[in-house]
């Protein structure tokens, strides 16, 4: 019976998971950059969610809404006024930009909210769900919920619209993109503002469970790391896969092996799949 | 004023005229002064040897590379140095070499690529799209698969349906006829015919000399860098020096 709670606990870590990493996923595939901010970019949605929520009352779930166009804009002026400038740098390169960068915004957070702890806590409390000897809390449930539907909103964006054919189009191959009069330029800054207001959105969502400071970043973008890799890179099924998948893992993992081991774990299961299978779970297709 | 001077120009001049243009890579430079002009209505073809600089030559047309000096002017527009973008809007599209395809997307998605830059709506761009399943009937069968899971021929006909999507007024195909089977190329060449009886100018760069004269009204003969020589293709097939170089008889 326990098994069937830890897996219900992993499928709720991996959905959020599989949120987190679909930006960053997109951003390494499509840009070849890997986007450090990435981390720092969900503490700051869930520092929005945890002020509108003390400030003004707003749920965390509809301060998504406000955070994901801001994260959008942004991430979009930044691709544009600085990482396109040396975007065909290699990748170690923009990963520098990208860790000093970061590196400014997390000394940002800590100067504008300390380094404390600060948990967002629902009141009244969702309760939770019980089926059978399987206990969710709703919050968390619903969290997770969201976190898939966003993820699933991205792959429709992407593959449905005409300007997430022209994000593809650039990942496959950007001298055609050009050719088909597509602006690469524009195109690296549309899908760096889609990457940061995933990371964005995935904020609030987490800082209904997890408490925020402004270091924790780290721990995000390590999982969206191990995710990228493990599902394959620059596809958001990809992001998915691998996101459930170390949701599983970790969970299972905390139980067999103690929870002090699950990074441990996940890092362990990276290297497997870098041996066994370099292109990840589903290889190296696009988000057609 | 210019309209008027455009209209002056659409009476007057080549469609596509290229005068002494110089390119390259870097400080190697491999076009030394390129001149080229195509008619309206007119197909068009440009060959010449492995490294005659044909494909910088359409590089330096479509956008992807810069040229250092000359000019390159379409319907009284002057395009040299302008973007991709700005020379597909302008009305020249392009095929490029190997058939850059978008491999993990499904043809049709391949096909609205093309129609990327476009915004007279979707109505207008569905019966396109219908035009090209006319032109290609396989096309049609394959519309849901992925381009990258086509043949060859199949990926040429995607490749060219692709560059006819944005509605161009001149298409420049790269390598029509590489690496694909007689049959094929003759399907090709008869669309291509077909689309030209229809009001489309079109230049060709072939290496295979003998398609390229039997399907165009006009040759230009690239080599190292400039085009020495041109001329009606009839003029050129029974010319004894191409003849002896590209025809492989004497």
């Amino acid at each position: 019976m326990l098994t069937f709670q830890i897996l219900a606990n992993g499928l709720v870590l991996g959905g959020l998971y599989a949120c987190i990493a679909s930006g960053f996923s997109l951003v390494w595939g499509v840009l070849n950059v890997i986007n450090i901010l990435h981390g720092s970019f969900i503490v700051l949605g869930g520092y929005l969610a945890f002020y509108a929520h003390a400030e003004l009352g707003v749920h965390p779930f509809l301060s998504i809404l406000i955070a994901a166009p801001l994260f959008y804009a942004a991430g979009y002026a930044l691709q544009g006024a600085l990482i396109n400038r040396m975007i065909a740098a290699p990748v170690l390169l923009t990963l520098s930009l990208t860790f000093g960068l970061d590196l400014m915004l997390q000394n940002g957070m800590l100067l504008a909210f300390t380094a404390d702890f600060r948990k967002l806590i629902l009141d009244p409390p969702l309760g939770v769900l019980a089926l059978g000897p399987v206990v969710i809390p709703v919050d968390r449930l619903a969290a997770m919920l969201l976190a898939l539907a966003l993820t699933g909103l991205l792959y429709l964006l992407l593959s449905r619209s005409r300007i997430g054919r022209a994000v593809v189009a650039v990942r496959m191959d950007r001298e055609a993109a050009a050719l088909m009069g597509v602006s690469v330029k524009r195109i690296n800054a549309v899908t760096f503002g889609l990457g940061a207001m995933m990371a964005g959105a995935s904020g609030p969502l987490l800082a209904t469970i997890y408490p925020i400071s402004p270091l924790a970043g780290t721990v995000y973008l390590g999982k969206a790391f191990v995710i990228c890799v493990l599902g394959g890179l620059g596809s958001v099924p990809g992001a998915m896969v691998g996101g459930i998948a170390l949701g599983i893992v970790e969970s299972f993992g905390a139980l067999w092996f103690g929870p002090e081991h699950a990074t441990t774990l996940s890092f362990l299961l990276l290297i497997v799949v870098l041996l066994v299978r370099p292109t990840g779970l589903l290889g190296r297709k696009g988000y057609e | 004023m210019r309209g008027s001077f455009r209209h002056i120009w659409a009476v007057a001049m080549p469609m596509l005229l290229v005068k002494d243009l110089h390119a390259g890579y870097g400080d190697v430079p491999v076009l030394w002064g390129v001149e080229l002009e195509v008619d309206r209505g007119e197909i068009a073809c440009l060959v010449g040897s492995n490294g005659a600089g044909k494909t910088t030559l359409l590089r330096t047309l479509s956008g992807l590379l810069a040229p250092k000096s000359g000019s390159i002017v379409f319907d009284g527009e002057n395009l040299r140095g302008a973007e991709p973008e700005r020379i597909l809007a302008a009305g020249i599209a392009q095929v490029p070499e190997g058939r850059r395809l978008f491999s993990a997307m499904s043809v049709r998605d391949n096909l609205l690529m093309g129609a990327h830059l476009r915004r007279d709506g979707a109505e207008t761009i569905g019966r396109d799209l219908e035009r090209m399943y006319g032109l290609f009937p396989i096309l049609r069968d394959r519309q849901n698969q992925d381009a990258g899971t086509l043949s060859g021929g199949e990926q040429q006909m995607c490749a060219v349906a692709r560059g006819l999507m944005s509605a161009p007024r001149l298409l420049v195909i790269d390598e029509l006829s590489l690496g694909l089977a007689p049959a094929v190329v003759d399907q090709l060449c008869d669309a291509l015919r077909l689309l030209n009886r229809e009001g489309l100018t079109i230049l060709v760069v072939e290496q295979d000399v003998a398609t390229a004269l039997e399907l165009a009204h006009r040759a230009f003969v690239m080599d190292t860098g400039r085009v020495t020589r041109s001329g009606p293709c009839e003029a050129l097939r029974n010319d004894p020096a191409i003849r002896e170089a590209y025809l492989g008889v004497i």
